[in-house]
């Protein structure tokens, strides 16, 4: 039976490059995201290219009604479901107000849980692939409300995955990935390609794997950053 | 938008910037890129020279996506950082009636430069078959088309980018056919092959020749008929060149060995069936070919040579090469039609010489492009970066009126290139 695959952020590149890699399997997708143009853009790209059968959802998840359409098409889908969750809000502590903060947590916490909590009770459930992020593994000054998040999900994922272990939940942690958000930002060095993210992702899907860094190296790089004293920690600008 | 300063050069490698670039990714970033001025758009950056070098430029790279195909009138409309590679593995099996000698170019590089391939004597050049063009403008974007702005829907074909920030493409496709038979036949002189050439247009689609100018410039006529057979896509052999050395691997007396290989090799040939890519692109097949030229780079000199007296060039040139022990090391002749819109394209109707030669044969380019105005001849600027103002305009005469075009829409005031700073085109 033809899988589903619904890409939550389908916008961005790395959801772009994950359907790519897709296209050499069988499966229909929906894309959900803000911009409709970019969809829709992006949905005539893989009919044309790959002949995929590819439908999409206007959705924002910073806004808190957007949630249900998405929860319910999932809901009411019989073949077997997975998840891509690829959308986040990355403000910087810098930047925050309370109605910013009120948005990231709208979509990087409640959005994403409620997906994830749907997507883990449906019948016919399989892949859930989530985005986090090597800010999740400490608290940085620069950006810790925004890594809390993340670090959120990852703990809520864990206890599923004891729940659950019919259910394959990955969770990537990502470093500098060359996108938007970071192409010709200051203090970004080896920025990895989108297409290689995808790579990755069917990667651990095939070897039925859970979780994994990348690029590989910040594995190393965080492990250190985790044995960091409090009392060291707190007087480093990491 | 975050931008990048780096250094960019041309494919030839011999000009470069160090320039500020901006990465498109959405659609809408075509519009928040034209704060920036002087600007150019630039794809996959394979022209050769200057053209494609600003210095502040917004990569198309990202903005590659498929926008819409209707089957009954072979019509697609794509974004411009599409490649020609891209349109020859979908789904949908299509193909564009031009391809250049890269597929790896982008579709938006290919209409600023107005691209020909081996059959531009019966397709003609990309222009001729591109239905609409949406360009973006600061705080506008305007579609441009034969009955919508056709002037500057002209001007933007083979317009170097000098016109806007290409966003879509609209093109008429042809009946695909992803196999070729193909045959070789070897001459013995540059004068005879060059005739061959003329009558072989006459039943085939494609043909081109490589020539030997070590060798009297004794060529293999190769020409190729589409056919409907299965076989496998080859665009690459997985061969990449790894990184620039400091000093170019391609030395005259190793070419001239290659060359002499090559042609023993190919005029044995039998006729045989290949897929397309094999036959119109094979230095593809090389990943990172042009690094084999290291650190100082080449330079490709192609010019077009009106038919009447193309012969009388190709010994002009033999006789230049012999005197001054200075040979190209590649060789490429194509015959091409009159058929190419834009006000500055390249093509017309003649027989086109390309060259490659080493960076420091740089005096043999210059003194070629000199030469061919003295046989109504013009040079390729997608491949140009040593032509004068003066030489440009004896060989463009439409130029006034492109620049023409560039003055009655202020918009295009902030698009310029190293090029077009170098010969004067740019909007004043």
């Amino acid at each position: 039976m033809i899988e589903t695959w619904f890409i939550i952020g389908a916008s961005s590149q790395i959801a772009r490059a994950f359907c790519k890699e897709l296209a050499t399997c069988e499966v229909d997708l929906v894309l959900i995201g803000r911009d409709t143009e970019e969809l829709t853009l992006n949905q005539q790209d893989l009919i044309i290219r790959y002949g995929l059968n590819v439908s999409i959802l206007t959705a924002d998840l910073s806004c808190s009604s957007d949630t249900d359409p998405i929860i319910k098409l999932l809901q009411h889908t019989t073949s077997p479901v997975n998840l891509f969750l690829a959308q986040s809000v990355t403000d910087e502590n810098d930047t925050l107000t309370s109605a910013r903060i009120e948005t990231l947590i709208q979509c990087n916490i409640t959005a994403n849980a409620k997906l994830i909590h749907a997507f883990s009770n449906h019948g016919n459930a399989k892949t859930l692939v989530y985005l986090s992020s090597v800010a999740g593994d400490r608290g940085r000054c620069k950006n810790s409300l925004y890594g809390a998040s993340k670090a959120a999900i990852d703990i809520y994922m864990e206890g599923l995955r004891v729940s659950h272990p019919q259910l394959q939940l990955i969770s990537l942690k990502l470093g500098f990935i060359d996108t938007r958000q970071t192409f010709g930002k200051p203090g970004i060095f080896l920025a990895a390609k989108p297409e290689k993210v995808a790579k990755k992702i069917i990667t651990l899907i095939n070897k039925k794997r859970i979780s994994a860094y990348f690029p590989f190296f910040w594995q190393q790089i965080m492990w250190v950053i985790r044995l960091i004293p409090k009392k060291l920690f707190y007087r480093l600008s990491i | 938008m975050y931008s990048k300063t780096k250094t960019i050069s041309g494919y030839g490698g011999t000009v470069d910037i160090d320039a500020t670039s901006f990465r498109g990714e959405r659609h809408s970033d075509l519009q928040t890129s034209q704060k920036h001025s002087p600007l150019l758009a630039r794809g996959q950056g394979l022209s050769y020279g200057d053209c494609s070098l600003s210095k502040q430029v917004f990569q198309t790279e990202r903005l590659n996506r498929f926008v819409a195909y209707q089957k009954e009138t072979q019509q697609l409309t794509v974004e411009s950082g599409v490649t020609f590679k891209d349109t020859l593995r979908t789904a949908t099996n299509i193909m564009l009636p031009v391809y250049p000698g890269t597929v790896h170019a982008s579709i938006g590089g290919g209409v600023a430069n107005d691209v020909h391939g081996k059959n531009h004597f019966n397709a003609g050049s990309l222009g001729c078959h591109i239905t609409f063009i949406e360009l973006h403008w600061p705080g506008e974007s305007i579609t441009v088309s034969q009955r919508q702005h056709p002037e500057l829907f002209k001007a933007t074909i083979g317009g170097l980018g000098l016109t806007g920030v290409i966003g879509k493409v609209g093109l008429q496709l042809q009946e695909p056919h992803k196999a070729v038979t193909v045959k070789q036949q070897p001459l013995a002189t540059i004068s005879e092959a060059i005739n061959t050439l003329v009558e072989a247009a006459k039943t085939h689609r494609y043909a081109a020749l490589w020539s030997d100018w070590f060798q009297q410039g004794r060529s293999i006529l190769t020409t190729a008929n589409p056919i409907n057979a299965p076989v496998t896509d080859a665009i690459s052999t997985g061969l990449s060149i790894p990184f620039k050395p400091l000093l170019s691997c391609v030395r005259p007396t190793l070419m001239r060995v290659f060359n002499q290989l090559y042609y023993a090799h190919q005029r044995r040939q039998p006729e045989i069936i290949m897929p397309f890519c094999r036959f119109n692109n094979p230095l593809d097949s090389i990943k990172h070919f042009n690094y084999l030229y290291g650190r100082p780079g080449f330079y490709q000199f192609q010019c077009v040579i009106p038919l009447a007296q193309s012969n009388a060039f190709a010994d002009f040139c033999l006789h230049h090469f012999k005197q001054t022990r200075t040979f190209p090391n590649l060789s490429v002749t194509k015959l091409l039609g009159d058929k190419a819109p834009g006000i500055l394209s390249f093509a017309k109707a003649g027989v086109s010489f390309a060259f490659d030669f080493n960076a420091t044969d740089k005096s043999m380019v210059e003194y070629l492009t000199r030469a061919c105005l003295d046989f109504d001849g013009r040079v390729y600027l997608a491949k140009d970066s040593v032509l004068d103002k003066a030489t440009f305009e004896a060989m463009y005469p439409n130029h006034e009126n492109f620049k023409a075009v560039l003055a009655r829409y202020p918009q295009t005031k902030q698009f310029r290139s190293l090029l077009s700073e170098r010969l004067g085109v740019h909007h004043d």
